[in-house]
């Protein structure tokens, strides 16, 4: 029999066919753990809302004052989560320069800390909040107003229900949201700023109104197959009417670099397929990419959207109601101005970009490497 | 020579050069797809900074248009048109249209009933014409009033976001199209689903993100998307002939010079296919109508002048993609007439073994680089384990779609037209089966949103 | 923008060595990215150069090893070992040891080929019918068989013995063990140094006693049923094999670089 049947064949064999599943062991051992249950899941608002770490932060504190706590002294109880300890305190508190802690606070009044402090947790002040040059934190949320000194360090956001103020070269690692005003010192950086109002230095207190929007009266272009066949009027204006090819019915491509010498207003979208310079005082009705740089004259007037495959430089005292995009750096010359009626406005650099002095805008302005302000010895230099 | 008996000597020459050839031919196909899979995972991988319009969702509101076409979709219709009507975007601005394409069944029904209680649904019934979601989008498109097209599958259940998502790149003036992401929602209904889960992040993820960071085309695959309306109208609209019309669209946009924009955040839950014979029609539907467009558009993108030569090389690997697959087939076939030839052990070449063996073991891994890249970066951490099983859906997947391609030829050589549009079967059963069937006017949510913003299955 | 607080070692408190808890916010799935710093591309080219002088200056004793525990599993398994020949495998790398076995020659027992044949049809086509999902696979194991059984039945002159296929198999294995270096610096190293270091050496440690094992059955195989099941040895359990393990081998890798990377709340 032995002869006939190879049992230890068939022993080997059914060995090897265990070594077999073996390889497929582990994704049949996971898929048995994970059937049943849903393994995707989509967060909607997870950082992409402004205020989200900050909104968050106070939810989890809402939950967290439900915990039993133990009080340490009349103004004072604290409540232990895990490894985290989180202090109450009632009514206002001040730190004294160079002081740290490493516990979340939850201030029911208001705060003010010297300089120097330390706070590697998060912060919750229910007053106003004011924090001493040099100081250093994870995060702060505050239901009034906030307060930053110099060089402070936020390691991640800032958020303030009324008016938020950097200090100079103060650094926020992440967003910075008010639901009031957000004025940035000389040399602040952060990666995102949201508010009502965005101001950086010497802001001159105006915001235009509707009516100042309105400006001189420039020759109109407008791109149409009769106006590309007559071609005077936009060769006068300095377009090469060979590089003009309709996109859509009302868009426009131009094969090659832009560059404009005299204002114009421009009523068309336009696509320019390289860099794309346009003298002080244009007006632009309509959205415009540029594959290469984007150059806008000051004291222009952009109503449409500012796109850019590089950078984007809007001119000193230029005003904007859409949204400009750029996937390298942007800058916002000084006295900028960014509003519309019936929104907000935004500005995004895919690496930096750079506020020069008495900016304004309504809405946002962010940045994939930083926003950072221009610092006070540029703007000295700007001003003599 | 174990061909054939009685095969002489030149027939056993003839059979030998044409196993060399296609063996030849696959190693260079796979080869150059599997390059282009790992250059896509690494720049994907290490790029720090992907383009994305993220930061501008909710500044630009354009009136727009949301077309949801169904056929025969009483089980998911309710769902998709409750998850519109509950977005965040101004209603002032926007519309859906919700498409009865031929229904035989309650989809009627139910988008009258929506339509009655929405002002913004508005009910399109189409009971002529040729059929098909191309046509169906067709007539919606004549009625849509927006500057921005929308479009969603009925078993897609958007967030409420979503629509401000995927209209923030159409701020752009060169865009013409956008895509999102989609998230399967029903991997852990059969391991067929699940594995189409890891399939779908490595197409999103790595596949779509790296065409886009490295400006190449993204696919705009027809839903969770949506195109500017007079990019569609500067192309022509529709193609009602195209199986696969989102991918016929695509490139009569970028031929035009339009740009198709990806927004990775924009996701979407989808269902996909639990049962392999409705992965099976899918997936041979999709090569059907890629196959197509390549027979028809190849000419126009390699004469094209608004293309670059990378973009070219690209589009023509997305239309060429199901190719690879009878190809495979044929190489591995060559390899096995090979293998019983006495050539096979006397062959002296060591970089024709060497490519050979990459094209058998590390070509093949190329796909399985990506889904792993994909994994790593949705942070799967434990349905990546699930990826050597996705191995039987390849292979699952090369003869389905090996089968589809040689019926599409077969039906080319003798003059038929294109095979008819099939539906993909859907697999919820919700509004079939819960309150909604029984009078209730209010659809069962099947997602709900928790505290902490993030999107889960309410239970079926 | 990354900002990182930096404590005053003076002032600070006794044992608080870090800075906080979590120093930068989980970015979105979205938008994620590993950074391919020099320091890894450097790692893994060092791994990748390693393994493969390894495996080249080791050619004799890594085949000789591998041959060892091949033989010692064929007669583990009952099979008669008849004595090791020496197969060249290309120019400029060692010949293998192969071990030699009688094979079955089935083209003289019809009656043992059909039931070979019918046992094989039968074993997939029950593997076709419960799982969908491998319908494709194993259509095409069928038509292996069925070219196998054609070529026993009408050209029994290319069959061949457990020398020639340990050639065939080791001229693939060879290449795999050279190229695997590479593309598990890639796969592993890039995406987490120091484990994915320590994981390729342990892959292609992995990869060399498999192999030994899968040899072992085949040249089993060859002995009982001569070339009939070799083409569905030769097509699982050569290089798909070795794609099998490289990509179990990289999805514990990639759940490992997951789990630092974004840990639990990464999802």
């Amino acid at each position: 029999m032995p002869d006939v049947i190879p049992w230890r064949f068939i022993v080997f064999a059914i060995i090897f066919a265990g070594m077999l599943y073996l390889q497929f062991y582990l994704a049949h051992r996971q898929w048995r753990k994970i059937k049943g249950q849903q393994t995707s899941e989509i967060d909607v608002g997870y950082v992409q809302m402004e205020d989200f770490l900050a909104q968050s932060f106070r939810r989890k504190v809402k939950e967290w004052l439900q915990l039993p706590a133990t009080v340490t002294s009349d103004r004072e109880r604290s409540i232990l989560k895990g490894r985290e300890r989180i202090r109450v305190i009632t009514g206002g508190i001040e730190f004294g320069a160079g002081e740290q802690c490493d516990d979340i606070l939850v201030v029911e009044g208001n705060f003010a800390c010297g300089p120097g402090c330390l706070f590697a947790r998060e912060i919750l002040v229910k007053g106003n909040a004011r924090f001493g040059e040099g100081a250093q934190l994870q995060s702060v949320a505050v239901d009034g107003d906030l307060v930053l000194g110099a060089d402070v360090k936020v390691a991640r956001w800032l958020d303030s229900t009324r008016e938020l103020t950097l200090g100079a070269n103060c650094l926020v690692g992440a967003r910075v949201t008010s639901g009031g005003m957000i004025r940035m010192g000389p040399g602040a950086q952060a990666g995102s700023m949201f508010a009502p109002q965005v101001v950086s230095t010497a802001w001159d207190g105006s915001f235009p109104s509707k009516q100042t929007f309105e400006t001189a009266k420039l020759p109109v272009i407008a791109f149409s197959e009769e106006a590309v066949a007559a071609r005077e009027s936009l060769e006068a204006a300095g377009f090469d009417v060979k590089k003009l090819i309709q996109l859509g019915a009302d868009s426009w491509l131009y094969k090659g670099d832009l560059h404009l010498l005299a204002p114009l207003r421009l009523m068309t979208k336009l696509v320019v397929k390289g860099k794309c310079d346009l003298p002080d005082g244009f007006i632009l009705e309509a959205d415009i990419h540029a594959d290469g740089s984007l150059n806008i004259g000051a004291n222009s007037v952009c109503r449409g959207n500012l796109i850019s495959g590089q950078h984007i430089h809007l001119g000193p005292g230029s005003r904007f109601a859409g949204l400009i995009h750029a996937d390298g750096s942007v800058r916002l010359g000084h006295g900028t101005r960014g509003f519309k009626d019936d929104g907000l406005v935004v500005a995004y650099a895919g690496e930096v970009l750079e506020v020069e002095r008495d900016v304004a805008i309504q809405g946002k302005l962010a940045a994939g490497g930083r926003v950072i302000v221009e610092s006070a010895e540029a703007a000295e230099a700007g001003n003599a | 020579m174990g061909v054939q008996p009685g095969l002489g000597k030149k027939g056993k020459m003839i059979v030998l050069l044409l196993a060399k050839f296609f063996l030849g031919l696959a190693i260079v196909v796979l080869t150059l797809y599997a390059i282009r899979h790992y250059v896509f995972a690494l720049c994907r991988l290490a790029l720090r900074r992907p383009r994305d319009f993220m930061e501008l969702t909710g500044f630009s509101l354009p009136r727009t248009s949301v077309l949801v076409p169904m056929h025969n979709e009483e089980a998911v219709a309710a769902d998709i048109l409750q998850a519109l009507v509950e977005c965040d975007y101004d209603r002032t601005r926007l519309e859906v249209l919700a498409i009865d394409d031929n229904s035989e069944d309650r989809t009627s029904a139910i988008i009258d009933d929506y339509a009655a209680r929405f002002s913004m649904v508005k009910a399109i019934h189409r009971h002529e014409g040729a059929g098909g979601k191309a046509a169906a989008l067709q007539e919606a498109t004549r009625q849509a009033t927006g500057e921005v097209l929308l479009l969603f599958d009925a078993d897609y259940f958007p967030g409420p976001s979503l629509v401000k998502q995927l209209v923030a790149p159409f701020s752009d003036p060169q865009v013409g199209s956008v895509m999102g992401r989609v998230v399967p929602h029903n991997t852990d209904k059969t391991l067929l689903a699940a594995l189409l889960g890891l399939e779908r992040a490595a197409g999103y993820q790595v596949g779509q993100q790296a065409r886009y960071n490295l400006g190449l085309t993204p696919q705009f695959g027809g839903t969770v998307g949506g195109v500017r309306t007079s990019a569609l109208t500067s192309v022509g609209g529709w193609n009602t002939e195209s199986l696969t019309e989102d991918t016929d669209l695509t490139f009569r946009l970028v031929l035009h010079g339009w740009k198709v924009a990806y927004v990775n955040r924009a996701e979407c839950y989808e269902e996909v296919p639990e049962s392999w014979p409705a992965r099976e029609t899918q997936i041979a539907r999709w090569a059907t109508g890629h196959t197509d467009c390549l027979h028809r558009l190849w000419p126009s993108l390699l004469a094209s002048r608004s293309l670059s030569l990378t973009e070219k090389v690209d589009a023509l690997f997305v239309l060429c993609c199901y190719l690879t697959a009878p190809v495979l087939i044929l190489g591995w076939l060559a390899s096995l007439v090979l293998f019983f030839s006495p050539q096979m052990h006397s062959v002296p070449v060591l970089s024709v073994a060497m490519l050979f063996v990459g094209y058998q073991m590390f070509g093949n891994q190329a796909t399985f680089f990506e889904l792993g890249i994909a994994a790593l970066l949705d942070g799967m951490n434990r349905r990546v384990l699930l990826m050597p099983c996705n191995l039987f859906n390849f292979f699952a997947s090369t003869s389905a779609i090996s089968k589809a391609l040689v019926r599409f030829y077969l039906r080319k050589l003798w003059g038929a037209g294109g095979p008819p549009w099939s539906k993909t079967r859907r697999f919820r059963t919700n509004g079939k089966e819960r309150p909604f069937a029984n009078g209730s006017s209010h659809a069962p949510k099947l997602f709900s949103q928790g505290a902490n913003g993030i999107y889960t299955r309410s239970g079926d | 923008m990354v900002v990182r607080i930096v404590r005053n070692p003076a002032t600070s408190p006794a044992g608080r060595n870090g800075t906080m808890r979590r120093p930068f916010i989980y970015p979105h799935r979205s938008i994620r990215s590993i950074r391919i710093t020099r320091g890894r591309i450097f790692l893994a080219a060092v791994t990748a150069i390693l393994l493969t002088v390894l495996v080249a200056t080791e050619q004799t004793r890594l085949l000789a090893g591998h041959n060892w525990l091949t033989r010692a599993m064929v007669e583990l398994a009952g099979v008669p070992v008849e004595g090791v020949a020496m197969t060249p495998l290309f120019p400029g790398l060692e010949p293998a040891p192969a071990v030699v076995v009688t094979a079955s020659r089935l083209d003289g027992s019809p009656f043992e080929l059909l039931i070979l044949f019918a046992v094989g049809i039968l074993v997939l086509l029950q593997i076709h019918r419960r799982v969908p999902l491998a319908r494709g696979f194993v259509i095409f194991l069928m038509i292996l068989l069925l070219v196998a059984t054609g070529v026993v039945v009408f050209h029994p002159s290319s069959q061949f013995g457990s020398v020639e296929f340990t050639q065939i198999w080791m001229r693939g294995e060879m290449l795999v063990w050279l190229l695997l270096p590479w593309f598990s610096a890639a796969m592993f190293v890039l995406i987490h140094p120091l484990f994915g270091a320590a994981w390729a050496v342990a892959t292609q440690v992995y990869g060399c006693l498999w192999s030994a094992v899968r040899l072992a059955f085949s040249i089993c195989l060859i002995h009982y049923s001569g070339i009939l099941f070799v083409p569905l040895a030769w097509f699982a359990l050569g290089l798909l094999a070795d794609m099998v393990y490289l990509v179990v081998s990289y999805s514990i890798a990639v759940e490992w670089a997951s789990s630092q990377a974004w840990g639990r709340r990464g999802k």
